[in-house]
């Protein structure tokens, strides 16, 4: 994590694809080295090298080195051009892990994404995002930032290990930059909603997830309504699997999201349950937004107008990642995030925006 | 116990130090770290230990996840149950449920209280 000549350098495979859309984002070149140098299987992994691969088809003039060992890569990033692509997604990872990161460059590019993404839609294995909760959780918080007209259409489902789902992420609105944001009250959540899904599977399940969730959240009192979504036949894909994805609602548009998928064998009615519980510390334990939404917030944040935005978050929200996340995005963009600590519980962000323009304004 | 002795750092001034791991500053900022005035004499051999050790457990893990981890099913069941609905009998506590989450739901308040009462925005 050192700049030496102008170009960027980070050490490790942590925050991997971040690291490559901030740089993006920049325009600045990174450098990332030591990738898993330690590891039986050194260097970069398959879901990595097609994301390189992504990147390189919505960016013009991108440029990408790999070392033999790929151990090393050297990223010069281009413009953010966007278009109308179709993505295969490795099946060692499920295409939220490609969707996120567009997130982040979509509104800001010089076309529309269109993108379809491939594979797998839901694994137990994997920890990234299924397409429900950045559905639920990180579409919403975009709007806040003045991107709307963001979707994504699940149009087959596959669950791991052979998946065959697709996903269709559309954005329609191109926007200079974010707005610059104010948020200074923790909201109070006045519903929970959610969506139990489940293919190739008896229709049964989606319920009994549902029960399972429904017992853990009735003591809250506040209303929760779950939707059963049971697909079958040719667009569930290939594998049998279930899920659930659990969202708290606040009256102003807030949401906070706690998901799982069904390993093999495991019984619906735990994971529903499970889930609920995480929903609820993830309540307990979060200012505005969860830990899953924060690096979307403090990223849009950085890239607004040269204006200071206020974001509340909880105490407990800082911890290692999100040291990580605030030194990676001051390597590339120089800013400083300040905290204030209010009281035993909360904090106030404070974030100063680069004044960042995007390339579609830049060249129209 | 020294923890009326502990210093209580800035995390301003920690946050942006390449030079310290992200999880020390957590443990100083928090005062988790009883003799963090001690670790720095010796800074140079443990640090060098302290980061072999860690790449290697680095090196097997995913640190690109999206989803947070949580505590095992057991600590959170514990953590929400036992100040559940303990006292069923009471209004206040039907009414409220979950005691640590009260102040984040919104919950209207119970008709048989009073049927025009605000609305508790």
């Amino acid at each position: 994590m050192s700049s030496k000549g102008g170009i960027v350098t980070f050490e490790g495979h942590r925050n991997f694809r971040l690291r490559l859309i901030i740089s993006t984002l920049a325009g600045k070149p990174i450098k990332i080295n030591k990738i898993r140098s330690n590891d039986v299987n050194p260097g970069l992994k398959d879901h990595e090298v097609s994301f390189l691969r992504l990147l390189e088809s919505v960016t013009n003039g991108s440029h990408i080195e790999i070392s033999y060992t790929g151990t090393t890569i050297i990223f010069r990033p281009g413009i953010i051009i966007g278009g109308e692509i179709t993505h295969n997604c490795p099946n060692t990872k499920t295409v939220g892990y490609f969707i996120e990161p567009m997130l982040y460059l979509a509104p800001f590019s010089k076309n529309k994404f269109s993108i379809i993404f491939k594979g797998i839609t839901t694994s137990e294995r994997s920890k990234d995002a299924t397409p429900e909760s950045i559905k639920w959780g990180l579409i919403p918080l975009m709007e806040k930032f003045g991107v709307r007209e963001v979707s994504l259409y699940i149009l087959k489902r596959g669950s791991a290990p052979i998946g065959g789902g697709e996903v269709h992420l559309l954005c329609n609105s191109l926007i200079p930059q974010p707005l610059t944001i104010h948020a200074l009250d923790v909201p109070k959540f006045s519903a929970i909603r959610g969506v139990s899904y489940s293919t190739r599977v008896s229709p049964s399940m989606v319920n009994r997830m549902i029960d399972g969730a429904r017992n853990v959240l009735r003591p809250t009192g506040v209303e929760v309504n779950i939707t059963a979504d049971v697909w079958r036949g040719e667009n569930s894909g290939k594998s049998p699997g279930f899920g659930i994805c659990l969202v708290a609602e606040s009256k102003k548009g807030w949401r906070i999201v706690a998901e799982g998928v069904g390993a093999a064998g495991g019984l619906p009615e735990d994971i529903g349950e499970t889930v609920a519980y995480q929903l609820l510390e993830e309540i307990s334990r979060s200012g505005i937004v969860g830990m899953s939404q924060l690096q979307l917030v403090l990223i849009y944040m950085t890239i607004g107008k040269e204006d200071v935005g206020r974001f509340k978050i909880a105490n407990s929200q800082i911890d290692e990642e999100f040291i990580w996340l605030l030194r990676d995005i001051k390597e590339l963009f120089g800013t400083e995030v300040f905290i204030k600590e209010e009281d035993e519980n909360y904090s106030l962000l404070s974030v100063k925006g680069i004044g960042f323009t995007s390339v579609s304004k830049k060249i129209a | 116990l020294k923890g009326s002795a502990i210093r209580k750092w800035d995390i301003n001034k920690l946050l942006y130090l390449n030079n310290i791991d992200p999880s020390d500053v957590i443990k100083r900022w928090r005062g988790e770290n009883e003799d963090d005035e001690e670790e720095e004499d010796i800074e140079d051999e443990e640090e060098e230990n302290f980061f072999t050790k860690k790449n290697s457990n680095d090196a097997s893990a995913d640190l690109d996840t999206f989803q947070p981890t949580y505590p095992s099913i057991e600590i959170l069941k514990q953590k929400f149950s036992s100040e559940t609905v303990e006292e069923e009998n009471s209004d206040e506590e039907y009414e409220n449920g979950y005691k640590s989450l009260k102040s984040r739901f919104l919950v209207a308040p119970k008709l048989n209280s009073n049927e025009d009462g605000d609305e508790n925005d």
